[in-house]
Protein backbone atom coordinates (compact mmCIF):
# COMPACT_ATOMS: atom_id res chain seq x y z
CA UNK A 1 0.00 0.00 0.00
CA UNK A 2 3.02 2.24 -0.28
CA UNK A 3 2.78 3.95 -3.62
CA UNK A 4 -0.66 5.15 -4.53
CA UNK A 5 0.79 7.99 -6.58
CA UNK A 6 2.14 6.10 -9.57
CA UNK A 7 0.16 2.97 -10.35
CA UNK A 8 1.12 1.32 -13.63
CA UNK A 9 -1.45 0.24 -16.13
CA UNK A 10 -3.01 -3.06 -15.00
CA UNK A 11 -1.62 -6.04 -16.85
CA UNK A 12 -3.88 -8.40 -18.73
CA UNK A 13 -4.34 -11.86 -17.20
CA UNK A 14 -1.73 -14.31 -18.34
CA UNK A 15 -3.77 -16.65 -20.50
CA UNK A 16 -1.15 -16.60 -23.22
CA UNK A 17 1.22 -18.53 -20.97
CA UNK A 18 -1.05 -21.53 -20.86
CA UNK A 19 -0.58 -24.41 -23.26
CA UNK A 20 -2.97 -24.32 -26.20
CA UNK A 21 -6.22 -26.15 -25.65
CA UNK A 22 -6.98 -29.13 -27.84
CA UNK A 23 -8.52 -27.78 -31.00
CA UNK A 24 -10.65 -30.88 -31.53
CA UNK A 25 -10.29 -33.63 -34.10
CA UNK A 26 -7.57 -33.29 -36.70
CA UNK A 27 -8.58 -34.58 -40.16
CA UNK A 28 -4.90 -35.35 -40.68
CA UNK A 29 -5.17 -38.17 -38.12
CA UNK A 30 -7.67 -40.11 -40.21
CA UNK A 31 -5.31 -41.96 -42.59
CA UNK A 32 -3.06 -43.22 -39.78
CA UNK A 33 -6.05 -44.21 -37.65
CA UNK A 34 -7.56 -46.10 -40.56
CA UNK A 35 -4.27 -47.86 -41.22
CA UNK A 36 -3.90 -48.80 -37.56
CA UNK A 37 -7.43 -50.15 -37.37
CA UNK A 38 -6.92 -52.11 -40.59
CA UNK A 39 -3.74 -53.61 -39.15
CA UNK A 40 -1.63 -52.33 -42.01
CA UNK A 41 2.06 -53.24 -41.69
CA UNK A 42 4.13 -50.29 -40.56
CA UNK A 43 1.21 -48.27 -39.21
CA UNK A 44 2.10 -48.82 -35.57
CA UNK A 45 5.73 -47.98 -36.26
CA UNK A 46 4.65 -44.76 -37.94
CA UNK A 47 2.58 -43.91 -34.87
CA UNK A 48 5.59 -44.51 -32.63
CA UNK A 49 7.92 -42.41 -34.76
CA UNK A 50 5.41 -39.59 -35.15
CA UNK A 51 4.16 -39.24 -31.59
CA UNK A 52 6.91 -40.88 -29.57
CA UNK A 53 9.15 -37.83 -29.09
CA UNK A 54 6.42 -35.68 -27.52
CA UNK A 55 5.17 -38.51 -25.31
CA UNK A 56 8.71 -39.39 -24.25
CA UNK A 57 9.40 -35.77 -23.32
CA UNK A 58 6.22 -35.56 -21.24
CA UNK A 59 7.11 -38.74 -19.38
CA UNK A 60 10.64 -37.52 -18.68
CA UNK A 61 9.29 -34.22 -17.34
CA UNK A 62 6.94 -35.99 -14.97
CA UNK A 63 9.56 -38.47 -13.86
CA UNK A 64 11.98 -35.63 -13.24
CA UNK A 65 14.67 -37.44 -15.24
CA UNK A 66 14.95 -39.56 -18.39
CA UNK A 67 15.60 -42.67 -16.26
CA UNK A 68 13.10 -45.44 -17.07
CA UNK A 69 11.16 -43.05 -19.33
CA UNK A 70 11.61 -45.47 -22.21
CA UNK A 71 10.00 -48.36 -20.31
CA UNK A 72 7.06 -46.13 -19.46
CA UNK A 73 6.80 -44.98 -23.07
CA UNK A 74 6.61 -48.60 -24.17
CA UNK A 75 3.81 -49.22 -21.64
CA UNK A 76 2.01 -46.12 -22.93
CA UNK A 77 2.15 -47.21 -26.56
CA UNK A 78 0.93 -50.70 -25.72
CA UNK A 79 -1.96 -49.19 -23.70
CA UNK A 80 -2.77 -46.91 -26.61
CA UNK A 81 -2.75 -49.80 -29.06
CA UNK A 82 -5.09 -51.85 -26.86
CA UNK A 83 -7.42 -48.86 -26.43
CA UNK A 84 -7.43 -47.83 -30.07
CA UNK A 85 -10.88 -49.29 -30.63
CA UNK A 86 -12.28 -47.00 -27.97
CA UNK A 87 -10.72 -43.83 -29.42
CA UNK A 88 -13.70 -41.96 -30.82
CA UNK A 89 -11.77 -39.23 -32.56
CA UNK A 90 -13.33 -36.38 -30.60
CA UNK A 91 -9.88 -35.01 -29.82
CA UNK A 92 -6.63 -34.99 -31.69
CA UNK A 93 -4.74 -38.25 -31.73
CA UNK A 94 -1.73 -36.40 -30.30
CA UNK A 95 -3.80 -35.15 -27.34
CA UNK A 96 -5.18 -38.61 -26.65
CA UNK A 97 -1.71 -40.15 -26.75
CA UNK A 98 -0.31 -37.39 -24.57
CA UNK A 99 -2.92 -38.15 -21.88
CA UNK A 100 -2.06 -41.84 -22.07
CA UNK A 101 1.64 -41.04 -21.64
CA UNK A 102 0.91 -38.78 -18.66
CA UNK A 103 -1.22 -41.47 -17.08
CA UNK A 104 1.45 -44.12 -17.64
CA UNK A 105 4.07 -41.90 -15.99
CA UNK A 106 1.81 -41.19 -13.02
CA UNK A 107 0.94 -44.88 -12.65
CA UNK A 108 4.63 -45.63 -12.28
CA UNK A 109 5.00 -42.81 -9.75
CA UNK A 110 2.15 -44.20 -7.66
CA UNK A 111 4.37 -47.16 -6.98
CA UNK A 112 6.70 -44.80 -5.12
CA UNK A 113 4.14 -42.99 -3.00
CA UNK A 114 5.87 -43.99 0.21
CA UNK A 115 8.78 -41.70 -0.60
CA UNK A 116 8.84 -38.57 1.56
CA UNK A 117 7.54 -35.52 -0.27
CA UNK A 118 8.69 -32.68 1.97
CA UNK A 119 7.17 -29.42 3.02
CA UNK A 120 7.27 -26.09 1.20
CA UNK A 121 5.92 -23.85 3.94
CA UNK A 122 9.24 -22.03 4.25
CA UNK A 123 9.10 -21.09 0.57
CA UNK A 124 5.69 -19.44 0.79
CA UNK A 125 5.28 -15.72 1.54
CA UNK A 126 4.52 -14.59 5.08
CA UNK A 127 2.10 -11.89 6.11
CA UNK A 128 1.56 -9.54 9.03
CA UNK A 129 -1.58 -9.88 11.17
CA UNK A 130 -3.00 -7.14 8.91
CA UNK A 131 -2.41 -9.15 5.74
CA UNK A 132 0.61 -7.30 4.29
CA UNK A 133 3.85 -8.98 3.19
CA UNK A 134 6.26 -9.12 6.14
CA UNK A 135 9.24 -8.94 3.76
CA UNK A 136 9.44 -6.31 1.04
CA UNK A 137 9.02 -7.77 -2.44
CA UNK A 138 11.40 -6.71 -5.17
CA UNK A 139 11.03 -6.77 -8.91
CA UNK A 140 13.18 -9.15 -10.94
CA UNK A 141 15.90 -7.16 -12.60
CA UNK A 142 16.28 -9.16 -15.79
CA UNK A 143 13.60 -11.03 -17.65
CA UNK A 144 14.49 -14.71 -17.25
CA UNK A 145 13.11 -15.35 -20.71
CA UNK A 146 16.15 -13.44 -22.00
CA UNK A 147 18.61 -14.73 -19.44
CA UNK A 148 17.56 -18.31 -20.13
CA UNK A 149 19.46 -18.28 -23.38
CA UNK A 150 22.43 -19.12 -21.17
CA UNK A 151 22.73 -22.86 -20.48
CA UNK A 152 24.10 -22.21 -17.00
CA UNK A 153 20.88 -20.43 -16.04
CA UNK A 154 18.75 -23.10 -17.68
CA UNK A 155 20.52 -25.69 -15.56
CA UNK A 156 19.76 -23.64 -12.45
CA UNK A 157 16.09 -23.46 -13.37
CA UNK A 158 16.02 -27.24 -13.88
CA UNK A 159 17.70 -27.66 -10.51
CA UNK A 160 15.14 -25.38 -8.82
CA UNK A 161 12.27 -27.39 -10.33
CA UNK A 162 13.93 -30.62 -9.20
CA UNK A 163 14.16 -29.26 -5.64
CA UNK A 164 10.40 -28.99 -5.37
CA UNK A 165 8.89 -31.81 -3.32
CA UNK A 166 7.73 -34.44 -5.78
CA UNK A 167 3.99 -34.03 -5.22
CA UNK A 168 4.29 -30.29 -5.89
CA UNK A 169 6.65 -30.70 -8.84
CA UNK A 170 4.25 -33.10 -10.50
CA UNK A 171 1.27 -30.82 -9.96
CA UNK A 172 3.17 -27.89 -11.46
CA UNK A 173 4.31 -29.88 -14.48
CA UNK A 174 0.82 -31.27 -15.08
CA UNK A 175 -0.74 -27.81 -15.10
CA UNK A 176 1.87 -25.44 -16.48
CA UNK A 177 3.76 -27.71 -18.86
CA UNK A 178 1.41 -30.53 -19.85
CA UNK A 179 -1.65 -28.26 -19.82
CA UNK A 180 -4.03 -30.48 -17.86
CA UNK A 181 -7.13 -28.88 -16.37
CA UNK A 182 -7.54 -28.84 -12.59
CA UNK A 183 -10.17 -31.60 -12.71
CA UNK A 184 -7.83 -33.82 -14.76
CA UNK A 185 -4.99 -33.21 -12.32
CA UNK A 186 -7.29 -34.04 -9.42
CA UNK A 187 -8.42 -37.26 -11.08
CA UNK A 188 -4.88 -38.30 -11.96
CA UNK A 189 -3.54 -37.61 -8.47
CA UNK A 190 -6.55 -38.94 -6.58
CA UNK A 191 -7.22 -35.66 -4.78
CA UNK A 192 -10.04 -33.11 -4.80
CA UNK A 193 -10.18 -30.39 -7.45
CA UNK A 194 -9.62 -27.75 -4.79
CA UNK A 195 -6.61 -29.62 -3.42
CA UNK A 196 -5.19 -29.83 -6.94
CA UNK A 197 -5.69 -26.09 -7.43
CA UNK A 198 -3.96 -25.28 -4.15
CA UNK A 199 -1.10 -27.67 -4.88
CA UNK A 200 -0.39 -26.10 -8.27
CA UNK A 201 -0.51 -22.59 -6.83
CA UNK A 202 1.78 -23.45 -3.92
CA UNK A 203 4.20 -25.18 -6.27
CA UNK A 204 4.42 -22.03 -8.39
CA UNK A 205 5.02 -19.89 -5.30
CA UNK A 206 7.71 -22.26 -4.06
CA UNK A 207 9.38 -22.32 -7.47
CA UNK A 208 9.41 -18.52 -7.51
CA UNK A 209 11.17 -18.50 -4.14
CA UNK A 210 13.66 -21.17 -5.22
CA UNK A 211 14.47 -19.30 -8.43
CA UNK A 212 15.03 -16.09 -6.51
CA UNK A 213 17.47 -17.97 -4.26
CA UNK A 214 19.21 -19.68 -7.16
CA UNK A 215 19.34 -16.77 -9.56
CA UNK A 216 20.28 -13.68 -7.58
CA UNK A 217 21.34 -12.10 -10.86
CA UNK A 218 17.70 -11.72 -11.71
CA UNK A 219 17.22 -9.45 -8.72
CA UNK A 220 18.08 -5.75 -8.93
CA UNK B 1 -0.97 13.67 11.59
CA UNK B 2 -1.22 15.35 8.19
CA UNK B 3 -2.06 13.72 4.84
CA UNK B 4 1.59 13.20 3.81
CA UNK B 5 2.39 11.49 7.09
CA UNK B 6 -0.73 9.38 6.73
CA UNK B 7 0.32 8.14 3.29
CA UNK B 8 3.87 7.56 4.45
CA UNK B 9 2.72 5.48 7.39
CA UNK B 10 0.03 3.51 5.62
CA UNK B 11 2.31 0.69 4.43
CA UNK B 12 4.05 0.29 7.83
CA UNK B 13 0.58 0.26 9.36
CA UNK B 14 -0.29 -2.89 7.44
CA UNK B 15 3.10 -4.52 7.93
CA UNK B 16 2.58 -3.98 11.66
CA UNK B 17 5.82 -2.05 12.11
CA UNK B 18 4.41 1.15 13.64
CA UNK B 19 4.38 2.07 17.29
CA UNK B 20 1.04 1.90 19.06
CA UNK B 21 0.89 5.70 19.16
CA UNK B 22 1.51 6.04 15.42
CA UNK B 23 -1.07 3.36 14.66
CA UNK B 24 -3.61 5.40 16.60
CA UNK B 25 -2.61 8.55 14.69
CA UNK B 26 -3.08 6.79 11.34
CA UNK B 27 -6.50 5.52 12.38
CA UNK B 28 -7.48 8.92 13.72
CA UNK B 29 -6.51 10.65 10.47
CA UNK B 30 -8.45 8.07 8.44
CA UNK B 31 -11.52 8.79 10.55
CA UNK B 32 -11.02 12.57 10.50
CA UNK B 33 -13.16 13.21 7.44
CA UNK B 34 -10.26 13.86 5.06
CA UNK B 35 -11.81 12.69 1.77
CA UNK B 36 -8.80 11.44 -0.25
CA UNK B 37 -7.20 9.77 2.76
CA UNK B 38 -10.53 8.19 3.71
CA UNK B 39 -10.81 6.75 0.20
CA UNK B 40 -7.27 5.44 0.34
CA UNK B 41 -7.98 3.90 3.74
CA UNK B 42 -11.07 2.16 2.37
CA UNK B 43 -9.16 0.91 -0.67
CA UNK B 44 -6.36 -0.40 1.51
CA UNK B 45 -8.89 -2.42 3.50
CA UNK B 46 -10.77 -3.74 0.50
CA UNK B 47 -8.35 -6.61 -0.13
CA UNK B 48 -5.19 -7.61 1.71
CA UNK B 49 -1.97 -8.83 0.09
CA UNK B 50 -2.58 -12.21 1.74
CA UNK B 51 -6.02 -12.49 0.14
CA UNK B 52 -4.64 -11.45 -3.23
CA UNK B 53 -1.85 -14.01 -3.08
CA UNK B 54 -4.28 -16.72 -1.98
CA UNK B 55 -6.22 -16.30 -5.22
CA UNK B 56 -3.35 -15.22 -7.45
CA UNK B 57 -3.65 -18.36 -9.57
CA UNK B 58 -7.22 -17.38 -10.44
CA UNK B 59 -6.01 -13.90 -11.35
CA UNK B 60 -3.18 -14.95 -13.67
CA UNK B 61 -5.33 -17.66 -15.28
CA UNK B 62 -8.20 -15.21 -15.85
CA UNK B 63 -10.70 -17.12 -13.72
CA UNK B 64 -11.84 -14.20 -11.56
CA UNK B 65 -15.34 -12.85 -12.06
CA UNK B 66 -15.38 -9.24 -13.28
CA UNK B 67 -16.32 -7.72 -9.92
CA UNK B 68 -13.56 -9.56 -8.08
CA UNK B 69 -11.09 -8.75 -10.85
CA UNK B 70 -11.80 -5.05 -10.37
CA UNK B 71 -11.01 -5.38 -6.65
CA UNK B 72 -7.72 -7.09 -7.52
CA UNK B 73 -6.80 -4.40 -10.03
CA UNK B 74 -7.48 -1.66 -7.50
CA UNK B 75 -5.24 -3.35 -4.96
CA UNK B 76 -2.49 -3.95 -7.52
CA UNK B 77 -2.56 -0.31 -8.61
CA UNK B 78 -1.98 0.64 -4.98
CA UNK B 79 0.51 -2.01 -3.87
CA UNK B 80 4.06 -2.28 -5.18
CA UNK B 81 4.75 -5.45 -3.19
CA UNK B 82 1.91 -7.24 -4.91
CA UNK B 83 2.96 -5.96 -8.34
CA UNK B 84 6.46 -7.31 -7.78
CA UNK B 85 5.17 -10.58 -6.38
CA UNK B 86 2.84 -11.10 -9.34
CA UNK B 87 5.62 -10.28 -11.81
CA UNK B 88 7.90 -12.85 -10.19
CA UNK B 89 5.11 -15.43 -10.17
CA UNK B 90 4.49 -14.94 -13.88
CA UNK B 91 8.17 -14.98 -14.74
CA UNK B 92 8.95 -18.11 -12.76
CA UNK B 93 6.12 -19.88 -14.62
CA UNK B 94 7.58 -18.59 -17.84
CA UNK B 95 11.06 -19.79 -16.88
CA UNK B 96 9.78 -23.30 -16.08
CA UNK B 97 7.94 -23.48 -19.37
CA UNK B 98 10.87 -22.11 -21.34
CA UNK B 99 13.25 -24.68 -19.90
CA UNK B 100 11.05 -27.78 -19.76
CA UNK B 101 9.12 -27.32 -22.99
CA UNK B 102 12.29 -27.01 -25.05
CA UNK B 103 13.72 -30.30 -23.90
CA UNK B 104 13.41 -33.88 -24.95
CA UNK B 105 12.06 -33.45 -28.46
CA UNK B 106 14.87 -35.41 -30.00
CA UNK B 107 13.92 -38.02 -32.59
CA UNK B 108 13.11 -41.47 -31.23
CA UNK B 109 16.21 -43.69 -30.94
CA UNK B 110 16.00 -46.47 -33.48
CA UNK B 111 16.48 -49.20 -30.88
CA UNK B 112 13.59 -47.80 -28.85
CA UNK B 113 11.27 -47.76 -31.88
CA UNK B 114 12.22 -51.37 -32.62
CA UNK B 115 11.70 -52.40 -28.98
CA UNK B 116 8.21 -50.88 -28.86
CA UNK B 117 7.16 -52.39 -32.17
CA UNK B 118 8.53 -55.78 -31.07
CA UNK B 119 6.70 -55.56 -27.72
CA UNK B 120 3.43 -54.89 -29.54
CA UNK B 121 3.88 -57.98 -31.68
CA UNK B 122 4.75 -60.18 -28.67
Amino acid sequence: MEDAEAPPAPRAPDTAALPPADAGPDPGDAPLLAALRAGEPGAFETLVRLHGPRMRAAIARLRGSPADADDILQDAFLSAFRALGRFEGRSRLSTWLHRIAVNAALMRLRGHRDEPTGDIEALLPHFSPYGAFTAAQRAWGQAPEDALEREELRAQVREAIARLPENYRIALVLRDIEGLEQAEIAANLGISVNAAKIRVHRARQALKALLEQALPGLRP
Amino acid sequence: MNCDDFRQNLHPYFTDTLSVALRRDVEAHAASGCGPCGELWALAHELSCRELVEFLDDYVEARLPAERLAVFERHIALCGDCRDYIAGYRRSRGAARAVLCDEGLAPMPEELVRAIVKARKA
